[in-house]
């Protein structure tokens, strides 16, 4: 393929616009289209439409009814028919008309936070220092101020994001891995498998899927029935699972875990309050060896009394509890 | 058997499902009888923060669930936590052994008799089978239909989810409630 795309929006800046590449009004043009886009937000979208970003600088289209959402080209010079069927509707929302140059697109790029919906397979995120959001894989991308939405993606998908990225994902079956250090990031999905490396925060939501959390600065919160739950370290957990096993280490902050039948262990770097719960599972709690602990019987975490540094209140019907100093 | 009545026009609310976390494993520690005294008690709970919503009613019970309908999505989210921490309270007070998950969605259902049924109500369940003990989770479609209303609650995104026989994921927003994480859960106007 050899095509350069540079886009060229042509009317009031600060206006809403929206480009529109629709397959069934041009076939041909979809690839081209999907790298225009690509080009002018400095591959936002490269590989969106699985075509590549192929460039010829001498190309410019315009979208001359800026003010109106159009379809793009039939007028797009130096095209290559696509390589592949690709997704039916690939659309960039609220892009302020004007000219834009790959380079200033960089430089103007603020991306705070990335919604991805997608089916199963295998969602990738690489987090790395960049300004911008790159696809690889066929998904529809929406750019919409600070936000970027990929979803309708039926096969594998790679996305790169700056670091601190905010995420938020959602697949059917899909096996989810975060690599690198992201802020926020919310996942839900039925099966699969969750791997983040680093986050900010962490809520993780899974009927099946094991639960793998490397660090986590802030509180991290999952949910499974029978998922294995691990986490590396993290500043606070609030952890429930039916049947998984909760595996917590290297905890800062308060912890809440609850499991139906798994085993719960849990080991606190500092005196914070504890509150866990099996029915049937055994309960497991360490702490360093100069904490004074306050064992409770007592719903809830209620204060430690004087002498002690934190409350733990482990409860099981009829699992095995140990609390130590290590 | 006579087929109960069904309306022709759908009816727009909120469907709020409950759920017992842990029941069945409770049941089995403390037997039968001690595990209808749970239903029961959460019956009566529902039953009393359901006095302050007059267009509020309990469809069904679900095993250890319930199905709530409210007319309205603010008057279903203000229910909701009202409930989340009126058992929640009972927890912590001990009169209540086990938490609860509540999912909210808001859309159309059709009456078939005393029940409903459609879409919001097969999403509503669904929302509340992803929510954790102590947790509950709405429908960004609650939240929009819900305006300034829901502005004064503590919202995290979750994520989008798949529903069986729905095209679109449906996107889900966590409540903060009273408790664990101290918000106090007020709803204004």
């Amino acid at each position: 393929m050899v095509c350069d795309v540079a886009v060229e929006l042509v009317g009031p800046r600060g206006e809403f616009t929206q480009i529109e590449v629709d397959q069934a009004a041009g076939t041909d043009f979809v690839g081209v289209a999907a790298d225009a886009v690509a080009v002018a937000w400095q591959h936002v979208v490269h590989g969106g439409m699985g075509c590549g970003g192929i460039v010829d600088p001498a190309s410019t289209f315009r979208q001359e009814n800026s003010s109106e959402p159009g379809v793009v080209g039939a007028n797009v010079p130096s095209i290559r028919p696509c390589c592949r069927p690709c997704h039916p509707t690939h659309s960039l929302v609220g892009a302020a008309p004007g000219s834009y140059r790959s380079q200033e697109a960089v430089e103007e790029a603020s991306v705070k936070s990335v919604r991805l919906s997608t089916g199963s397979d295998r969602v990738k995120v690489v987090v790395e220092a960049r300004l911008d959001v790159a696809v690889e894989g066929t998904a529809r991308i929406q750019v919409d101020g600070d936000r970027t939405t990929v979803d309708r993606s039926e096969s594998r998908i790679t996305v790169r994001v700056p670091t601190g990225t905010e995420l938020v994902i959602g697949t059917t079956s899909a096996r989810v891995e975060v690599t690198g250090s992201v802020g926020a990031v919310s996942v839900v999905t039925d099966s699969g498998r969750i791997e983040i490396d680093e986050a900010e925060s962490v809520d993780a939501r899974t009927t099946s899927a094991r639960i793998t959390v490397g660090s986590v600065v802030g509180e991290c919160r999952v949910r499974s029935v029978s998922g294995r739950v691990e986490i590396g370290s993290c500043g606070g957990a609030d952890v429930a699972t039916t049947s998984g096993r909760i595996d917590l280490t290297h905890v800062t902050g308060p912890v809440r875990a609850h499991c139906v039948s798994g085993r719960i262990e849990i080991e606190l770097d500092a005196a914070h309050d504890v509150d866990a719960e099996t029915v049937s599972g055994r309960i497991e709690v360490s702490l360093p060896t100069e904490v004074q602990v306050y064992r409770s019987d007592e719903p809830g975490v209620v204060a430690a009394p004087e002498g002690c540094d934190c409350t733990v209140r482990a409860s099981s019907l009829s699992g095995r509890i140990q609390v130590s100093n290590r | 058997m006579m087929a109960a009545p069904v309306s022709d026009d759908p009816t727009v609310g909120a469907a709020l499902f409950t759920d017992l976390v842990g029941f069945t494993e409770y049941t089995d520690s403390v037997g039968d009888v001690a595990a209808v005294g749970v239903l029961d008690k959460q019956t009566e709970i529902a039953g009393s923060v359901l006095e302050a919503h007059a267009d509020a009613r309990i469809v069904k019970e679900l095993g250890d669930g319930l199905m709530i309908w409210f007319e309205s999505a603010h008057d279903g989210l203000a229910g909701a936590v009202s409930l989340m921490a009126a058992i929640e309270r009972a927890r912590t007070e001990g009169s209540f052994p086990l938490s609860i998950r509540m999912g909210l969605h808001h859309g159309e259902a059709i009456e078939r008799g005393d029940d409903l049924v459609g879409q919001t109500i097969n999403i509503a369940a669904r929302v509340s089978a992803l929510a954790g003990p102590g947790e509950l989770l709405v429908s960004d479609e609650v939240v929009v239909a819900c305006g300034a209303g829901a502005g004064e609650l503590r919202l995290s995104p979750i994520g989008p989810v798949s529903v069986k026989g729905v095209q679109e994921p449906v996107w889900l927003q966590r409540v903060a409630t009273p408790g664990f994480e101290g918000a106090d859960g007020s709803i204004g106007e």
